[in-house]
């Protein structure tokens, strides 16, 4: 059963979330749907669907969270985030799923879908999700990587990152929805939703503020790394979260080439804490042990322990 | 539980014989940095070098802190094996299929060894192409003295196998280099030969990539080693003279002793302790001459079996 939710419910929803009003209203808008926006009762915290359709998988990870429309307002300009970092295998964004979600925000009301990026058309082109963009009439922006093209941002509550840079052009969106795949990393052995904003972030922050100097690979490096990307997320809010979990590398991460295991799911869900922990499992981790994880629940960006949140699992 | 006499006496006999073991022949490997930058172009196979793929233009060149451009997030693992620079080339065939060549040219023939051993697993079918190959799934890694040669392709089709293979040997062909594997790696018994992973490592950055011990940099060894079979994993770490390796020994225990994630510690000698970590894996610790081992099983009924390996470590 749907049903609207106001601008003061909209805004009570953000703060109990813990999110920073830095980046402004319109992105917080895009965190828990705008005013006007159909709020479909959510079957589930976190949707985990498999099935070889990955496009049913999608939509039926989508509806069990409570349905597009409770997160794309109407005529909303929605910006979506898959991972496109490579184009080997297991390391990007199925564009069968990315083609799902445009079309779900297209059917929702949307008026733009689109992808901001400050990877080269190299990387759009050899993953196949240039051609979904241009196939669904969505826009493909990309982004200069000079610091020009992003605004230097505030992280009030930063343990180590106190100034973030984020894309100028995201601040033109409505709704942010992200679209990691989940994977291994070398540093951080896990990579989802918290991580993937890093794709929003200019490359000489996440450079010069993230990795340490001389690119230091001690514990303490690490950690530092993880707790910007607790940082960064402090300031950019995903309505949403989609992960590609259907194959994918569990070695050699993030850029493969590396051994691929096929968990075959679609995870859905607007907690981002909740939806890295599940992840982290598919990856044979605990929440717990990753330290973003871990370090974005101390920060009550979401819940960590799976026991404590709603995982519906069905197959399509 | 108490470490049986039999094997408590062995143990001290080994440790103390391999004390009077003279460090020259255990000296421990050096990084032998390049003093002449390789000619990497004159690696790349022409299109006359192939029978079906042919390059496609341009390569793309990655010297030092350029690596981050190229693999961002992936670049730090390269940097703590010993990264000097890469060569990028994609192959194309008739149909549009790709296949992608990176040269890479470590600090050392050790750097390379590592990063190959860090990025292939025993699952790998080996070829004699380079010093060591490995064809996993999609892809195929070797090494060639100072070189790592990583190759991948679109799927794990007869096709794309038969141009890695080709494209791998031509590459090989050019490559007039040799080195030596790490002595280190002569440490390990016979009979873990056909483990299913062996690593070889440069800093805490792999080392906790294979298995987290610690949030901090406890062990600042000179050089590792880690392998599993079966149920178990070992690492050896080793330091620049014994006398290192025994006050590094002790400062370890301190960590395992202070650490809130491990119990049941027991140390029934001086240079030997145990404790279970949060996973319930029983952790085994010995110093030995100039290194530290680690042993992890799933169980503490394994301690014959560890005992017999740290035997059989101290005997080589």
């Amino acid at each position: 059963m749907a049903h609207p939710i106001g601008r003061r419910e909209f805004i009570s929803r953000s703060a109990k979330l813990g999110v920073s009003a830095v980046l402004g209203e319109r992105l917080l808008a895009g965190l828990a749907g705008g005013p006007g926006a159909a709020w479909a009762a959510p079957v589930a915290d976190v949707a985990v669907v498999s099935g070889g359709d990955l496009a049913a998988a999608t939509a039926k990870a989508v509806e069990l969270v409570g349905g597009m429309g409770s997160f794309v307002p109407k005529k909303a300009k929605v910006v979506l985030m898959p991972n496109v970092q490579s184009k080997n295998p297991g390391t990007f964004t199925k564009p069968e799923i990315l083609r799902a979600v445009i079309r779900m925000c297209r059917s929702a009301g949307a008026a733009e879908v689109a992808c901001l990026s400050y990877l080269g058309q190299a990387n759009w082109d050899g993953t196949g999700l240039a051609q979904v963009i241009k196939e669904e009439g969505a826009v493909l922006k990309l982004i200069p990587r000079d610091d020009a093209n992003f605004k230097p941002t505030p992280v009030p509550n930063g343990a180590a990152l106190k100034e973030a840079m984020v894309m100028n052009e995201f601040r033109a969106y409505d709704v942010f929805i992200n679209m990691p795949i989940t994977k291994d990393h070398a540093g951080t052995r896990f990579t989802g939703t918290l991580k993937n904003l890093m794709g929003l972030n200019a490359p000489s922050n996440n450079r010069g503020q993230f990795h340490k100097p001389n690119w230091q690979t001690d514990p303490a490096a690490i950690e530092h790394l993880e707790t910007c990307i607790v940082d960064l997320n402090t300031v950019i809010a995903p309505a949403l979260n989609i992960v590609d979990a259907t194959e994918i590398i569990r070695t050699n991460g993030p850029m493969g080439p590396g051994e691929l295991i096929k968990p075959g799911k679609v995870i859905a869900g607007a907690d981002r804490v909740a939806v890295d922990a599940y992840c982290a499992t598919v990856l044979g981790l605990k929440g717990e042990e990753v330290i973003q994880i871990r370090k974005a629940w101390e920060r009550k960006l979401g819940e960590m322990d799976l026991k404590k949140v709603k995982v519906v699992e069905t197959k399509v | 539980m108490r470490v049986s006499g039999r094997a408590g006496i062995l143990l001290a006999a080994g440790a103390a014989v391999l004390l009077l073991v003279s460090a020259q022949e255990r000296k421990p490997s050096d990084v032998r940095p390049i003093r002449e930058p390789l000619d990497l172009p004159s690696f790349l196979p022409s299109a006359a070098d192939l029978k079906a793929w042919k390059p496609k233009p341009p390569p793309q060149r990655f010297k030092g802190d350029d690596l981050f451009l190229y693999i961002d997030g992936g670049a730090e693992i390269f940097r703590e094996y010993g990264f000097a620079e890469v060569l990028v080339q994609d192959y194309e065939d008739s149909r549009g299929r790709t296949i992608t060549l990176e040269i890479f040219a470590m600090t050392g023939t050790e750097s390379a060894y590592g990063m190959f051993t860090f990025k292939t697993t025993a699952k790998g079918r080996p070829y004699a192409i380079g010093q060591e190959a490995r064809l996993e799934d999609y892809y195929l890694n070797f090494w060639k003295g100072p070189c790592l040669v990583t190759l991948t392709g679109f799927d794990a089709s007869r096709e794309c196998v038969d141009g890695l293979l080709e494209i791998a040997r031509a590459v090989n062909g050019k490559m007039q280099l040799k080195g030596s594997r790490p002595s280190l790696v002569d440490l390990l018994p016979k009979e873990w030969a056909a483990a299913s992973r062996i690593v070889y490592i440069r800093g805490p950055l792999a080392l906790s990539n294979i298995h987290a011990f610690f949030p901090q940099d406890v062990f600042l060894f000179k050089e590792g080693l880690a392998a599993e079979q079966d149920k178990f994993k070992i690492f050896i770490l080793r330091y620049g003279a014994p006398a290192e390796a025994r006050r590094r020994f002790q400062a370890v225990f301190e960590a395992f002793a202070k650490s809130p994630a491990y119990k049941d510690l027991k140390r029934p000698m001086e240079n030997y302790f145990e404790a279970t970590d949060g996973r319930g894996l029983r952790l085994y610790v010995q110093t030995f001459d100039d290194h530290i081992s680690l042993i992890l099983t799933p169980t503490v009924t394994d301690r014959e079996a560890v005992l017999a390996l740290f035997e059989s470590l101290s005997g080589r």
